[in-house]
């Protein structure tokens, strides 16, 4: 069954972007006909992410200056590239292989005139907001997509909560500090109530979790004289405050945390955004994410 | 009244008001917008609308102005083959009142030249003459309803000086008024007036038109694809194109479609769209005999049988359960985004202190008047006891009152209302004196949040009221008819207290039917003296 996930925040960077693509990545890898969709309107930044300078974009179609078809983007090539091991694919249990996989794009127009535009009156509001409903009704009945990924703006704003409203599944992600988690609790009691009593359904992802820097030593398996392996003290230690902490933010906002990831230095602080899940598929935050599909199509189901 | 909520941006209407949705912006909806462009509605543009004869061009433009009559819009078609009386048999559901309030028809080949705008004798001057006048009287028209409209909203404003709500009605103030002229045909007025004056005709007609940001649709016989020097000439001074087509069917049926071929600065693509003409002279767009209205959410024709969530319709479970999703979110406020509130039925009480702004009344003395008012309106059963859900508008030199359930709250609470001023204004002198107004009417309004998060309402429930009491004098109960026709048919007791004094003319035309609630204990017996001035 064909389904729109939105990534959203409290606040801004928690990772919703990455996430975000690397999961659409993941699906279409998997061969899946996804969609990943800027609805960051705010402070787009996919195109850079895609190093991609769109003839037209998302902004285009809401406003009613373009179809849909000139809007998308086919990206599929940079998933079933040449380049690509797909050795640690999961096949889908409905799609055949990864070849049928399928990537489009919209991208959002960083512009700050396409940005003010897009506030509009209320003529222009509920006209944008029906193109919007409208988009998401043609990618799945004319573009035959299975997931519609959308990366939206953190907190509570207009264009945040259109994408939130068109959202069978909703992935609220957030860093541990208590900023993120204070703020996050506020949105879930006053803001997703209001969609998940009409069927949507939530999940926490805990990103950026601190303590697994790769390389970090402790994170190494240590060799005993007898020749076993054990983890270090520190690890286990890590690991189980993650777990308390997963299980104390699953009790306080009454919503399941999905996955909890890992900070990892290399990509948090890389010059250059990259979909991991394709240049690294053995990086642990590409499991992480194979996890994460995996257990979203098993929550879909 | 009725809840005209076929069309995309939800307006109530009734035979009293018709109030727009506060748009920010003049956007206007031709016939079939959607099917042609994938919009819910243009900018204002003046359009030719081409096509053979026998096409549907008159029936398309007979659309148009029902549309913009039912939006109250102010409509002007203009003919030099039709009379005025087959004008109005193009709207046999219309009440007479309601198309003389909104409409106007000319016929510029009957235009009589009172002013002798054409001095010369010969026919062409006489022609040209008659077309003056008809632009000269177009622009005339459109001068008064701006003022009309200016004044009428200047005057809801200036009432509500102070109040709540005046906050909800300023948003409306820098609208404008909308327009819609047809001239049907061109064909005919180059056949009695000659091309060069026609064409001098259009071009003026067209600039008047754009001053007043109207919406106008120019018929043509003719075909696009193969046009003529007259074709191209008026296409040129429109902002859009209409063709309309018509085919056998494969049933030996007419099959008729219509494309918009091009609008100035609006992107779509053009395609044609099959339309039927029913029996009552309506245009259905698309798959005809499947559409039934426009979904709430998405905006597009429903094809088959809408879903429906209270009184709207949608076309998919999708659609509905967003929207139900973002009223769960934003509530009453819904309507900040444009999208349509839940719509209620309250029964008024509108009261305001009369002679307030007396310049010889002080300060101080205004204040005490007011916190008076209100002490007394607390200590009346129909308002402290109740336990119906209300809401209280305070407008400055009164207020406005809601009951949600009873309609004979608001009449209780006027009766107790008397009773006490009664005795407060036992022994007074005549400055200190608290006089009263009353007017009770109920109607539908949209619930909806001030600036402060307050819940307040908008709508022709609450202008009703407040129409009716403003016809009143010190110690008048008035009511709207519907009001008090509901609370006679209630109980024998309310025949004898309510009774009818007549109809008031209020701005537009438009008339109120009133009835005056008094007995020895309470209201004001003798008419109003606005109503005995007008009649």
């Amino acid at each position: 069954m064909p389904k729109s996930i939105v990534f959203h925040s409290y606040k801004g960077g928690t990772g919703k972007t990455t996430l975000a693509a690397n999961y659409a990545a993941l699906l279409a890898r998997k061969g899946f006909r996804v969609f990943l969709l800027d609805l960051d309107v705010y402070a787009p930044s996919l195109q850079t992410y895609f190093e991609m300078e769109p003839d037209r974009w998302v902004n285009d179609f809401l406003t009613g200056d373009t179809e849909l078809n000139d809007v998308i983007v086919d990206l599929t090539s940079i998933v079933v590239g040449n380049n690509y091991d797909n050795s640690s694919s999961t096949p889908s249990s409905t799609h055949t292989s990864s070849a049928n996989g399928k990537l489009w794009l919209g991208f959002s127009n960083p512009k700050k005139e396409e940005i003010y535009k897009l506030e509009g009156g209320k003529q222009e509001k509920v006209q944008f907001l029906r193109r919007f409903i409208v988009m998401r009704e043609q990618l799945f009945s004319n573009f035959k997509a299975d997931y519609v990924i959308v990366d939206t703006s953190p907190g509570i704003r207009y264009w945040s909560i259109n994408a939130l409203a068109i959202a069978d599944v909703l992935y609220l992600t957030l860093k541990s500090g208590d900023l993120d988690i204070a703020g996050t609790k506020k949105m879930v009691s006053e803001i997703y109530s209001s969609f998940t009593k009409f069927g949507a359904k939530p999940y926490l992802i805990l990103n950026k979790v601190a303590g697994y820097c790769v390389p970090h030593p402790t994170i190494q398996p240590i060799e005993h004289s007898s020749g076993t392996l054990s983890t270090s003290s520190i690890v286990v230690q890590q690991e189980q405050e993650k777990e308390s902490s997963m299980d104390s933010l699953s009790r306080e906002t009454g919503i399941s945390v999905i996955s909890a990831m890992p900070c990892y230095c290399d990509i948090q602080f890389s010059k250059k955004e990259y979909l991991t899940v394709l240049r690294n598929p053995q990086h642990l935050f590409s499991k992480k994410m194979e996890d994460l599909t995996q257990q979203s199509q098993i929550q879909m189901l | 009244m009725e809840i005209n909520n076929n069309k995309n941006n939800y307006r109530i209407s009734s035979n009293s008001q018709i109030e727009s949705d506060n748009d920010e912006d003049l956007m206007v909806q031709i016939p079939g917008i959607f099917d042609l462009t994938g919009k819910n509605n243009i900018p204002p543009s003046l359009f030719l609308l081409v096509g053979s004869a026998g096409t549907g061009k008159s029936m398309y433009c007979r659309q148009f102005i029902m549309d913009g009559i039912l939006r109250s819009d102010y409509c002007i078609y203009i003919s030099p083959s039709m009379t005025e009386k087959k004008f109005r048999s193009l709207f046999p559901k219309l009440e007479a009142v309601v198309l003389n309030r909104s409409s106007k028809f000319i016929n510029p080949y009957l235009r009589i030249d009172t002013r002798n705008i054409a001095k010369d004798s010969n026919d062409t001057a006489d022609d040209q003459g008659k077309l003056k006048l008809t632009l000269a009287e177009i622009h005339e028209i459109l001068v008064n309803q701006k003022r009309e409209y200016d004044q009428n909203n200047s005057s809801i404003h200036g009432h509500l000086e102070n109040s709540k709500i005046k906050d909800l009605s300023s948003s409306s103030s820098n609208k404008s008024i909308s327009i819609r002229v047809v001239v049907d045909s061109l064909t005919q007025f180059f056949v009695l007036f000659g091309e060069s004056a026609v064409l001098k005709f259009i071009g003026e007609l067209s600039l008047i038109l754009k001053e007043f940001e109207a919406s106008a649709i120019f018929t043509l016989t003719g075909n696009i694809t193969s046009p003529n020097s007259l074709t191209n000439a008026v296409s040129s001074m429109v902002d859009g194109i209409l063709e309309m087509r018509i085919e056998e069917g494969k049933d030996a049926s007419l099959a008729r479609s219509i494309r918009m071929v091009s609008i100035n600065g609006i992107h779509h693509k053009p395609a044609w769209i099959q339309f039927n003409i029913t029996d009552d002279g309506s245009l259905v767009f698309g798959d005809q005999s499947t559409i039934s209205s426009n979904c709430t959410m998405c905006g597009k024709p429903i094809r088959g049988t809408p879903l429906f969530d209270s009184e709207f319709p949608f076309d998919s479970i999708m659609c509905m359960e967003t929207y139900r999703k973002l009223t769960a979110l934003y509530g009453s406020n819904i309507s900040e985004t444009g999208l349509p509130a839940q719509v209620v039925n309250i029964n008024f009480f509108f009261i305001d202190i009369v002679g307030l702004s007396n310049p010889s009344l002080s300060v101080k003395k205004q204040i005490d008047k007011i916190e008076i008012l209100n002490k007394l309106i607390g200590l009346c059963d129909a308002f402290a006891k109740s336990k119906e859900k209300k809401i209280v508008l305070p407008t400055g030199d009164g207020m406005a009152i809601g009951f949600f359930m009873n309609p004979e709250s608001s009449l209780q609470l006027a009766i107790q209302l008397h009773s006490k001023l009664s005795i407060y204004n036992r022994g007074k002198s005549d400055g200190e004196i608290l006089g009263v107004r009353i007017g009770l009417g109920s109607g539908p309004v949209f619930i909806v949040n001030d600036i402060n998060g307050n819940q307040n309402v908008w709508g022709p429930g609450i202008i009703l009221a407040r129409r009716v009491m403003d016809i009143g004098d010190n110690l008048h109960i008035l009511l709207s008819s519907n009001m008090a026709e509901s609370l006679i048919a209630l109980k024998d007791e309310y025949k004898m207290m309510l009774k009818p004094i007549g109809d008031y003319q209020i701005k537009h035309g438009q008339t109120l039917r009133i009835y005056s609630a008094y007995s020895q204990e309470f209201g004001n017996s003798e008419p109003p003296a606005k109503m005995v001035s007008q009649h």
